[in-house]
């Protein structure tokens, strides 16, 4: 059973003159990585919103592990569900490490044995545990990030929301994050949605939602996406490089791979290609 | 404008437990006309260096030359206001300090702010507004009913109202989707190409690096560890390793396809330098020869 199901979901603003989502319907499988991606304005962060019932829908359903989302369910729902959010610095409320990661569960009313034992594990898992008596507001960017996903493990989600979590992170601060969330994943099967225009974060997912004008205008894998080449512009993420040069190479005549190579793959598919020369 | 470094050294609350050096000892020119990347660790100094350029920080040794002025930890707080308006800085995050009703008034509070008539500076605004690609009916808009990219290109007019000679600008396109991104880069090399305008960007992005830059200064602990063009800087590949910078992703490929038969020199550093030395060591299409 899908543990997100969405079903004809519609909002919007007060001010403006047309829906920022219209009629979205999709479905998550436990334990998938999908990707939203969709350009500035697109649409993204109200449908996130939206999830997690920070918005409230105009029209249509959204079920989370089983339970449909109402004011009356939205604090049980939340229960499931982890969201780490763009702004690192827009997240801190502890004075230390430790503390920020106890947080979510104070408001829980967790007993101080489970919180000081889950506030380890948490920042054990996400590579922090050293820093736990430094002050946040310190970090480099990608620790602070580690730190809030650290604050958000320890409540133990089920679904774990990324809203643009990469963008504001050096290239650095983003491998390192993007890595610390795939081994979680893999060990405690969680399902990720994450909302971003990153290419590398959109090529961890098994599949990509893309979003324009509020409406889903395709579903496809990493891999399929990826062929459209300049065309993903305009879909708010970049042309990975080996698309980019792909396209150069081609437009000088040279014999190139007829679908869509990865760094690696194309690196390989390249010099074997030389040898045939 | 040029502006040039004589030996700075520069110390956050000097004289408290709490003194920490920044700057060691940096000499470096930003030259006129040019566009001059500046890049480094989080921590390097990037951010205390670009706040010399117009005086927010004054060195507490050695001086800084600004044009015809020399700014050293002596230098009187008055009179610094002119170099404020010849050298615009655009902060990180820059629509944070959006405030106004409406994003022309946002883009003429600057120009207000040096004495300019209400009416000199609408036009002043208008024109920057011009400058950055934002359309006329978002003029009359608020500033917070805009998309994250428009945002940006207010808060970047807002200092270019001021008719500065040197631009600098601090992670300007972080945060932004790719076609936000690709529009400031496009805005910032147009300012240099067709108004000479001095160009200092501070990045993490090393194919914006290679691709726009003239002059690359390269920070690690609060000194100046190497300075050149950007061929020079990216030629090491590991002096660049353990300085934890990455190269330009064109560079990276070479190195990857060099250590299987393939040869470039010197080093690409852009996908169309890449290709221009790899199309040649490929078959055709069709299988034909390419000689």
């Amino acid at each position: 059973m899908a543990i997100i199901s969405v079903s004809n979901l519609t909002y919007q603003y007060a001010q403006s003159e047309a829906p920022a989502v219209n009629d979205v319907t999709f479905d998550v499988e436990a334990g998938d990585w999908v990707a939203i991606v969709g350009h500035n304005g697109s649409g993204k962060s109200t449908l996130a919103k939206l999830l997690i019932g920070i918005l409230a829908a105009d029209s249509g359903t959204i079920d989370i592990a089983g339970t449909r989302l109402t004011e009356a369910s939205v604090w049980d729902v939340r229960e499931t569900i982890g969201m780490v959010f763009q702004n690192p610095d827009n997240q801190f409320v502890g004075a230390t490490v430790a503390d920020d990661v106890a947080f979510g569960m104070e408001n829980r009313h967790v007993s101080r044995d489970v919180m000081i034992r889950r506030v380890k594990e948490a920042l054990l898992q996400v590579g922090m545990w050293e820093f736990r008596d430094r002050e946040p507001a310190r970090l480099s960017g990608g620790q602070k990030q580690r730190v809030a996903l650290a604050g958000v493990m320890a409540v133990a989600p089920k679904i774990l929301i990324l809203d643009e979590a990469t963008s504001m992170l050096d290239p650095e601060g983003r491998s390192d994050i993007l890595n610390t969330i795939k081994t979680l994943k893999q060990k405690l099967n969680l399902t990720v949605l994450s909302i971003t225009h990153d290419i590398d974060e959109a090529a961890q997912a098994d599949r990509i939602l893309v979003i324009d004008d509020g409406r889903f205008i395709e579903e496809a894998t990493p891999q399929a996406l990826f062929e459209h080449g300049s065309d993903l512009i305009a879909m708010g993420l970049d042309v990975p490089f080996s698309a980019k040069l792909t396209e150069l190479l081609a437009q000088r005549g040279v014999a190139v791979p007829a679908h869509y190579l990865d760094e690696g793959s194309l690196a390989d598919w390249l010099w074997k290609s030389r040898l045939t020369k | 404008m040029e502006i040039s470094f004589d030996k700075v050294g520069f110390w956050y609350q000097p004289g408290t437990p709490f003194a920490f050096q920044a700057l060691k000892d940096v000499s470096l020119t930003i030259p006129s006309g040019q566009f001059t990347a500046v890049i480094g660790h989080t921590g390097s100094g990037k951010s205390t260096l670009i706040q010399h350029l117009n005086a927010l920080l004054k060195p507490t040794t050695g001086r800084v030359l600004i044009g015809d002025r020399t700014i050293d930890a002596k230098t009187s707080n008055k009179h610094l206001k002119p170099l404020r308006k010849t050298v615009g800085i655009v902060f990180q995050f820059p629509e944070n300090q959006l405030f106004e009703e409406t994003v022309l008034k946002d883009i003429a509070f600057g120009p207000q702010n040096f004495g300019v008539t209400s009416q000199a500076a609408t036009e002043m605004a208008q024109q920057a507004a011009k400058q950055v690609g934002l359309a006329d009916e978002l003029l009359t808009r608020s500033p917070f009913e805009l998309s994250g990219g428009q945002m940006r290109r207010v808060a970047i007019a807002g200092v270019l109202a001021l008719r500065p000679d040197v631009l600098v600008l601090d992670e300007p396109t972080a945060g932004l989707d790719p076609r936000g991104r690709r529009d400031v880069m496009t805005l910032v090399t147009k300012l240099q190409r067709e108004q000479q305008m001095t160009i200092v960007l501070i990045t993490h992005q090393m194919d914006d690096v290679a691709r726009y830059a003239q002059n690359v200064v390269v920070m690690a602990k609060g000194a100046v560890v190497k300075q050149g063009t950007p061929q020079t800087v990216f030629s090491d590949a590991n002096w660049l390793a353990d300085h934890q910078l990455a190269l330009p992703s064109a560079a990276e490929f070479a190195a990857q396809l060099s250590q299987h038969g393939f040869h470039f020199d010197p080093l690409p550093l852009t996908e169309e330098a890449l290709v221009a030395q790899l199309a040649p060591q490929l078959p055709l299409k069709g299988g034909q020869h390419n000689e």
